[in-house]
């Protein structure tokens, strides 16, 4: 095991333990879900392909921070039974208080308290494709969704964010 | 709808395609056409081209070491439960000859069994000896059986004293002594 087990780790975990807390916002349950990600990706490791290794690892670590958040009642991150049923109104809990500056720390803390603002599988695929730069085809076979409907997601939740931040900031934006 | 509303609301629509340089050249080129020429669109575009950069510059975070560690110990904890396979294998490559080992120990007893009853056959202490090597093969052959014991304990403990035995009855059979005392 020894050194490949930690390439394996050193090569996956960050990628899940970003995804995992981003989307439940407590380390010790990201750490949770990247440990548990990280043997199952090397009991497995003989019978993935190599090529969707990443998306295997996504789709695992989604499939788990979904058990986790079901299973602690994580603040926000209930997630829908169906996606489909969600609307654009309800994609987002609501604004923050306004704030009339946009300096870049200003504007990360807003855009942080948005992504937690978001319902799934909204915050997951803004997670995989605007903060860690995954390919669509990786965020498809991670969230077990066709790369349209990853798109059209994708399209809505970043329209809610620039509506948060405007919210947040005023109309002086 | 006015046109110019009309222009700003496909603006809006196709901004992310624009920043995902995934529109065509001619709407390429529509798009910024407005935006040049729109004060609220180029804000909107500003103000999305600053959301992209706001996200991609959120903290991507290292996989903690003791994370790694931990998962290290549960796979070798895992592992340590399961009989590998490369161990499976080789039990099963020694298995005919710990079968043909426990046979031999059987044919001893039998014979040293049929000897007992005849005139010319073994001393009791020979008898009580046989028995005793004849229970310890077992008990080796039983362990290996188990896995308690490897084949290398099997062949340094057992084998030998298979072997002697063996080649002290073909020495009797061939050129059979008188009592021994």
């Amino acid at each position: 095991m020894g050194r490949d087990f930690r390439d394996m780790a050193e090569e996956f975990g960050g990628l899940v333990f970003t995804y995992a807390r981003y989307s439940l916002r407590q380390r010790e349950d990201a750490e949770d879900v990247t440990q548990e990600v990280l043997v199952r990706l090397w009991t497995h490791r003989d019978a993935i392909e190599p090529a969707r290794m990443r998306g295997w690892v996504m789709q695992v670590a989604r499939n788990l921070v979904v058990d986790v958040a079901r299973r602690r009642r994580a603040r926000a991150a209930v997630i829908a039974e169906s996606v489909d049923a969600l609307g654009l109104d309800d994609v987002i809990a609501g604004p923050g208080a306004a704030d009339d500056g946009l300096n870049r720390g200003e504007l990360r803390g807003i855009l942080e308290r948005a992504i937690a603002g978001l319902n799934e599988p909204y915050r997951s695929i803004v997670v995989m494709r605007e903060i860690q730069g995954l390919a669509y085809e990786d965020i498809a076979a991670g969230m077990g969704m066709p790369l349209g409907t990853i798109k059209v997601y994708l399209h809505r939740a970043r329209r809610v964010l620039r509506d948060a931040v405007q919210r947040e900031m005023g109309s002086d934006v | 709808m006015s046109e110019r509303l009309e222009q700003c609301e496909w603006a809006r629509e196709h901004m992310e395609p624009y920043l995902d340089v995934e529109l065509p050249e001619a709407e390429r080129a529509a798009f910024e056409s407005h935006c040049r020429s729109c004060a609220a669109c180029a804000r909107e575009l500003s103000l999305a081209i600053r959301i992209r950069a706001g996200l991609r510059s959120l903290p991507v975070f290292a996989v903690p070491a003791h994370v790694v560690e931990q998962s290290a110990r549960e796979i070798q904890a895992a592992s340590s439960n399961v009989i590998p396979l490369r161990a499976r294998a080789l039990r099963r490559r020694f298995a005919l000859p710990a079968i043909a080992a426990a046979v031999l120990v059987v044919a001893a007893a039998l014979w040293l069994g049929t000897a007992r009853r005849q005139p010319a056959g073994y001393s009791e202490a020979e008898i009580r000896e046989a028995r005793a090597g004849m229970a310890m093969a077992f008990g080796y052959v039983d362990r290996y059986s188990r896995g308690v014991v490897g084949e290398d304990v099997l062949e340094k403990r057992v084998v030998p004293r298979i072997e002697r035995a063996v080649r002290r009855d073909e020495t009797d059979v061939t050129s059979p002594s008188p009592k021994r005392s």
